[in-house]
């Protein structure tokens, strides 16, 4: 019996007729064993291979769903014109059969041996370590305190979101425990750390999320003369992304829609990006607790966005949790309102701010 | 002192700004040539006729009796905060033991100035210091001599205003 696993392979922004003759390809491919099949809704077919066109950029919500969902190898649809979004594994446009077996052949080869380090993890490990590393049962959550449980995948996510978006070279250096070296275009990274310092479970997660990518080990010299002058991120502002890197629409697990959030401090301005909704959002959270529903209704019914700020609050440790306060629904509206209309808002047009 | 309250004042004034600046003489304190030693302001006209007035209050010590003159029944609270003093950290806790209260009764936004030449301490140590007093207070790096940096304080200001508690029950507030 065939014992090999079977890979899924899904598309995004690609046309019409290429999506039937990809589909039909992969039904008869035979360099890869027949172990393909083809999904046409990239984002519920948890992907294991996903061909982007250049088209469609990384933000949008069916990219960052089908990248949740099943941290696919991603690869670059590449036109004429347009270079490939991916720079690792491309597939020209037109297609050509011989070109999408050799595709397979590799992104076959590739997933294989992703799998047998998982197993071999897993082996290593024992039970605990079993779960899929995207399910976040790291057991190294206890030796990182700094880092919340449940916040690796989406900072492997957040990471992963600046690999491609990114052009140039990105260092990332975590609590003296990792260090990681994107070299942008040419994608490959590096990596100096022992797997098991206590951030082992977001390297096995960023490999997971970025399989197609070329691993090896660096060493000082090359991360001094790489990186080490360059401006640095925060790690506030990339816990603050890995929130906001989480599934659209999704709270984070740890946060309760029944009850109201309070936040102990503000959000970095950078962060915040000059956003008003995000001003007002931060200043209602810091007056008093706030429930959901009060907080999309102050900033014209955005659920979403209310979602997804309170999950970067989450990932950056700004936000409490308490029981929510029974307010009448329209007096967290209407108050803003009334000021705005009034003396607010007569400050902000004699001082020519626009309103948010 | 040197902080930029006297330029953030002029930034946002639509008339030139009432200021009482004198020959600094305390150089060791601080270089710059010329010192608050009353208070500046400035002036917004709105729609009918109000006017916003902004008060500057004189940041050395002696002063201090006028701190708690000007906060009182001020909608909000600029603390702006120089980074290239030898302590800023311990300047701006001073302001906070006096405006703690009236920050907390209102709202209160911290500017840190020449935060780019002096990095140190950053917007995270005096967000930090600011919760020992039990205040979510933003902060941010700004040029007092950049009208936007100042009206962004403002704006930031408003939201806070406008976010401040709903009235209760057995209260009303008339627009």
């Amino acid at each position: 019996m065939n014992t090999e696993p079977e890979y899924t392979l899904s598309v995004i922004g690609l046309g019409e007729i290429e999506r039937r003759l990809l589909a039909t390809l992969t039904r008869i491919s035979t360099k890869s064993g027949r172990r393909w099949r083809f999904a046409d809704d990239a984002a519920t077919a948890e992907p294991d291979a996903l061909i982007i066109d250049p088209l469609v950029s990384f933000a949008h919500p069916q990219v960052q769903q089908a990248l949740a969902s099943g941290h696919p190898t991603l690869v670059g649809f590449r036109r004429s014109q347009l270079q490939s979004r991916v720079n690792v594994l491309t597939l020209n446009s037109p297609v050509r059969p011989t070109e999408f077996e050799q595709l397979l052949a590799v992104l076959t080869e590739r997933l294989d041996e992703s799998l047998d380090r998982r197993r071999r993890k897993s082996d290593d490990s024992g039970p605990a370590a079993a779960a899929p590393p995207h399910a976040d049962s790291s057991p190294h959550d206890a030796e990182t305190p700094e880092l919340p449980a449940n916040l690796e995948p989406s900072l492997a996510q957040a990471i992963v979101s600046i690999m491609l978006e990114g052009v140039g070279v990105f260092g990332l250096e975590l609590h003296g425990k990792l260090r990681l070296i994107l070299f942008l275009p040419e994608a490959y990274c590096v990596v100096v750390g022992p797997a098991n310092d206590g951030v082992g479970g977001l390297v096995e997660d960023l490999r997971a999320s970025a399989d197609a990518w070329r691993w090896r080990p660096l060493d000082d010299e090359e991360w001094i003369g790489n990186v080490a002058d360059r401006e640095r991120l925060a790690l506030a502002t990339l816990r603050w992304c890995a929130g906001l890197a989480m599934p659209p629409g999704r709270l984070h697990p740890e946060l309760s829609e029944a009850l109201a959030f309070r936040l102990v401090r503000w959000p970095d301005f950078g962060s915040l990006g000059g956003s008003p909704a995000g001003f007002r959002l931060a200043s209602l959270m810091t007056r008093a607790p706030r429930s959901l529903d009060e907080l999309a209704a102050a900033v014209s019914g955005r659920r979403g966005d209310v979602i997804a700020f309170l999950n970067a609050c989450h990932s950056g440790d700004l936000l409490v949790q308490t029981p929510p306060i029974v307010t009448e629904p329209r007096t967290l509206g209407s108050q803003p309102r009334r000021l705005a209309e009034g003396l607010i808002g007569r400050l902000r047009k004699a001082l020519g701010i626009v309103a948010s | 002192m040197g902080v930029g309250k006297t330029t953030a004042i002029a930034a946002v004034s639509e008339r030139p700004p009432i200021l009482t600046e004198v020959r600094n003489l305390d150089t060791g304190s601080h270089a710059k040539a010329s010192t608050t030693v009353a208070m500046d302001y400035g002036e917004v006209t709105l729609d009918g006729g109000d006017r916003l007035r902004l008060y500057g209050t004189p940041g050395q010590d002696r002063f201090d009796f006028m701190w708690r003159v000007v906060a009182r029944d001020a909608l909000g609270i600029v603390v702006l905060a120089d980074n290239s003093r030898a302590d800023p950290l311990a300047d701006t806790r001073r302001y906070l033991d006096v405006f703690a209260d009236a920050i907390g009764k209102s709202c209160g936004v911290i500017g840190v100035t020449r935060g780019s030449e002096h990095p140190n301490p950053g917007v995270a140590d005096y967000a930090a210091l600011a919760a020992e007093f039990e205040l979510a207070l933003p902060v941010f790096s700004v040029d007092p001599r950049s009208r936007r940096d100042v009206l962004l304080l403002l704006d930031i200001l408003f939201h806070q205003i406008e976010a401040m508690d709903p009235p209760g029950p057995g209260r009303s507030v008339r627009p």
